[in-house]
């Protein structure tokens, strides 16, 4: 979507037509609703925070200025409210322990996937899982979003030199995880 | 698929990672390398690194691997009902523009310039607290003066002062079509004051500029280390220094040599490919000196001053108008492309087509850069990137 074609939309959402909205969503609610599964870890509660994010995206449509892109301010309004999520649920969540399963299980029980792709993928998922939060949310967004240094650094709201040595930090860390990846591995190359 | 990951995962990080480049500077380098994320110049270290070592081809294998990996594990959808949900709770009227909704950001560092800015909004505060009593005064004393004169002198027209016949008819009137409305003020203060402390910055930075040569090492070190710390860099640091000269052609020859002398290893030369790399300098590289060159040293820290002082024997020396990670941000992807040059032996300048790229099969690349090891393993050294041209008449 261009610049001129986020603008349109933004000026027709701001003029109340829900059609317009819907095509933001269709843009948006996937990449929304995954990166809050991922603060969540569960489907009732990332749903909640999807609608709560977008409801607060079109409440405050009427501020956006278009100094940024559209997606990067969607992403910096979605970022805002998972990192509340997981504030809140601090208070009383579950040990690491068990988060860990739960997630880990979610992948496991994918159908999808053959034998050896849900063993991999719950190892990488899990190492995923055992990362400090501030490693974790640069993967979620550069690695699982998609999203680019600078769009990271403006999710996040940091600057893109720390993106970048807290992916490094992260790669590492996965590394030390997932220390028999490079060994037993075949070269893909 | 044959890959496979450890059954259990360690509950701590191992002391010691195998299979990894034990010298620490490009490793941390090597992730942002594979995205694509890296400073022109850095990026074209780290091939020429790529090249000779192994062991970080392997881990850029491996982190190319794990990426791919990892973006395969995103496939879930949300459920049809919740887009039906998401619209079902908007409200009916559209948003309305106005109101400022701020985000909370409680995950996130405290910002480093917060406190700059809170001390400025506190300050904006008690300017408009001051000029609103003072307002308030002048008021009041032009309302039990002058304005109540002027008042009963104005002959008042029959429907004025019936409040409820001007708010019904301004009601019959239809509302003007909505549109957007620029408002500028004529004369801003704050406008003003923000003009003063930018002039003074500029000030700042001339005297700054006129200084360079007292103190300039340190100063520049000061600086270096400021943009590593601003920028989460770890070694090696960068720096940037123009450097203008009477004569190119004759510094370049003598420069590998040079810098040998002075205890530094050039390592790369070549020309600053883009227009917005001139722009972000603000030097006049391309359009107007078409023989100036760009060139990077590996210059060990305790030889710095020496360095610099050999340099400023050279031509002229000025910190470049931005910190050099800017600098070399600025124009990423494009200086990579065609800095590779060599010194011809009667000292003229020839490019390389496209830098070569280390291939991961292990084959060396076509050039390498020829850092000393000692330096590299240390860590204690700088990159020191010089924009040369001529001198300025």
């Amino acid at each position: 979507m261009t610049t001129r074609d986020e603008r349109q939309l933004v000026q027709r959402i701001q003029a109340g037509n829900r059609e317009a909205f819907e095509e933001l969503l269709d843009s948006y609610e996937t990449r929304v609703y995954r990166l809050a599964l991922r603060f969540t870890d569960s489907i009732p509660d990332a749903e909640d925070v999807t609608q709560e994010i977008f409801l607060a995206i079109y409440k405050s449509l009427g501020n956006f200025r278009g100094n940024s892109a559209l997606g990067t301010w969607i992403y910096r309004v979605a970022m805002n409210h998972c990192l509340e999520f997981r504030r809140k649920r601090r208070l009383d969540t579950l040990p690491l322990d068990e988060e860990i399963a739960l997630v880990s299980q979610d992948w496991r029980h994918d159908p999808v996937k053959s034998a050896d792709r849900q063993e991999l993928a719950a190892k990488v998922e899990a190492a995923i899982n055992c990362l400090s939060p501030l490693h974790r949310d640069v993967i979620v967004l550069h690695e699982l979003q998609g999203l680019t240094y600078q769009e990271v650094a403006a999710a996040l709201d940091v600057p893109v030199g720390t993106v970048k040595s807290r992916l490094s930090n992260a790669f590492r860390r996965l590394r030390d995880l997932l220390g028999g990846y490079v060994h037993e591995g075949s070269p893909t190359t | 698929m044959n890959r496979s990951y450890p059954e259990n995962l360690p509950e701590k990080s191992p002391s010691r990672r195998p299979n990894v480049c034990r010298g620490g500077l490009f490793q941390a380098n090597l992730k942002a390398y594979l995205d694509g994320e890296t400073s022109a110049i850095r990026g074209w270290l780290v091939r020429g690194h790529l090249a000779q070592c192994a062991e970080c081809r392997e881990e850029l294998r491996w982190l190319r691997r794990l990426g791919e990996d990892m973006k395969e594990l995103e496939s879930t959808r949300p459920r049809p009902e919740l887009r039906a949900r998401i619209l079902a709770s908007l409200p009916t009227t559209p948003p309305a523009p106005g109101i400022r909704v701020v985000y909370s950001r409680p995950d996130r560092e405290r910002s480093p310039l917060l406190m700059p800015r809170l001390a400025l909004a506190s300050g904006l505060a008690m300017l408009l607290a001051f000029g609103t009593v003072f307002a308030l005064k002048r008021a009041s004393n032009a309302t039990t003066s002058g304005a109540v004169g002027v008042a009963k002198n104005v002959p008042l027209k029959p429907d004025q002062g019936k409040v409820g016949e001007a708010l019904a008819a301004a009601q019959e009137t239809p509302p003007a079509a909505m549109e957007m409305v620029t408002y500028t003020p004529a004369k801003d203060p704050f406008n003003d004051l923000a003009d003063k402390m930018f002039r003074e910055k500029m000030a700042a930075r001339a005297e700054e500029q006129r200084l360079l040569g007292q103190d300039d090492w340190h100063r520049l070190l000061a600086q270096a280390r400021e943009v590593a710390h601003k920028t989460n860099m770890t070694t090696p640091t960068e720096m940037g220094v123009a450097l203008a000269v009477p004569d190119i052609a004759a510094v370049k020859t003598h420069l590998p040599g040079w810098a040998k002398q002075k205890g530094a290893e050039l390592v790369a030369i070549g020309k600053p490919a883009s227009e917005t790399a001139d722009h972000a300098t603000g030097l006049p590289l391309r359009t107007e000196d078409p023989r100036a060159n760009m060139v990077a040293f590996y210059v060990p820290a305790q030889r710095g001053p020496a360095f610099l002082g050999a340099l400023k024997q050279l031509g002229q020396i000025s910190i470049l108008p931005l910190p050099s990670h800017s600098f070399v941000s600025a124009a990423t992807g494009q200086i990579a492309s065609s800095v590779q040059a060599e010194i011809k032996a009667d000292g003229g300048f020839k490019a390389v087509p496209s830098a070569p790229v280390a291939s991961e099969s292990g084959a060396p690349a076509e050039h390498s850069v020829t850092a000393s090891e000692k330096h590299l393993k240390t860590g204690r050294y700088l990159v020191v990137t010089v924009l040369l041209s001529t001198t300025h008449d």
